[in-house]
């Protein structure tokens, strides 16, 4: 049984000079046997202004003024990672390594 | 002087007693500090035209519902977050949202030239004003 799996790992707290602070958007995080689903409301938001990351197991986004990091405790292959954006709301697609996907071993008869 | 903010902003009605949720919602300290949050107008003027920008991440314009009737424009739209099939939920911040709200329009505006769209997950509707009729000179007949 697993407890929560994702912290926030950094506020963006920093406030810019004179510009509009930062925000925090709120994030849900779905999970399946092969994948994260990480989705982000980043309301008024072009996706070609929307920039991902992902070292260290941390995922950040940064999109105009909204910021987020997440630190991810599931092992992901950061090639396969995938976004789209819908309605100003974007969908990021972790795919879980092959280690940290659930494996089914077979039982022979003998 | 004409200032059709402060009507927009005491004509501001809560219909939906859901609503009171998205108000805990915005308590929240991370999601006041966003600009525009979802269902939280934003006003904007220039000469020709007064603006109300919406956020409303994820809905499409069928989830959104616009209606002018004597001088009230009313806002209507619902949000469901669903967790999508096959999946678990491991963390969840976005929140579903139902918001009605009534905005009362000041007199100079053409009604009928209002238009609305929805784009990146940013709602504007953008109210025309009306044009000011001239000042008309009477004039005075001695008699």
């Amino acid at each position: 049984m697993q407890t929560q799996q994702f912290t926030q790992s950094s506020e963006p707290t920093k406030p810019s000079t004179f510009t509009r602070e930062t925000i925090a958007p709120p994030v849900d995080v779905f999970e399946n046997a092969e994948e994260l689903l990480v989705v982000v409301d980043l309301p008024g938001v072009a996706p070609e202004n929307v920039t991902l990351g992902f070292s260290d197991n941390v995922l950040t986004l940064s999109a105009q003024r909204f910021q987020r990091s997440l630190a991810i405790r599931t092992q992901i292959n950061p090639e396969g990672i995938q976004a789209e954006s819908k309605n100003g709301t974007l969908h990021i697609h972790l795919p879980k390594s092959e280690r940290a996907k659930p494996r089914k071993i077979p039982v022979r008869v003998a | 002087m004409w200032n059709p903010f402060i009507e927009f902003e005491t004509a501001f009605l809560p219909l939906d007693p859901r609503a009171r949720s998205v108000a805990r919602y915005f308590a929240d300290d991370r999601a006041r500090k966003a600009e525009p949050r979802s269902g939280a107008p934003r006003f904007s003027e220039n000469e020709n035209e007064l603006r109300i920008e919406v956020a409303v991440p994820s809905l499409s314009e069928d989830d959104i519902d616009i209606q002018v009737q004597d001088g009230v424009l009313s806002l209507r739209m619902e949000r469901k977050t669903e967790v999508p099939a096959g999946y678990k939920v491991d963390f969840s911040e976005r929140s579903s949202f139902s918001i009605s709200k009534r905005f009362a329009l000041p007199d100079r505006v053409d009604e009928t030239s209002i238009t609305a769209e929805t784009k990146h997950g940013l709602l504007t509707i953008t109210i025309p004003k009306s044009k000011e009729p001239e000042a008309r000179k009477i004039n005075v007949k001695a008699s």
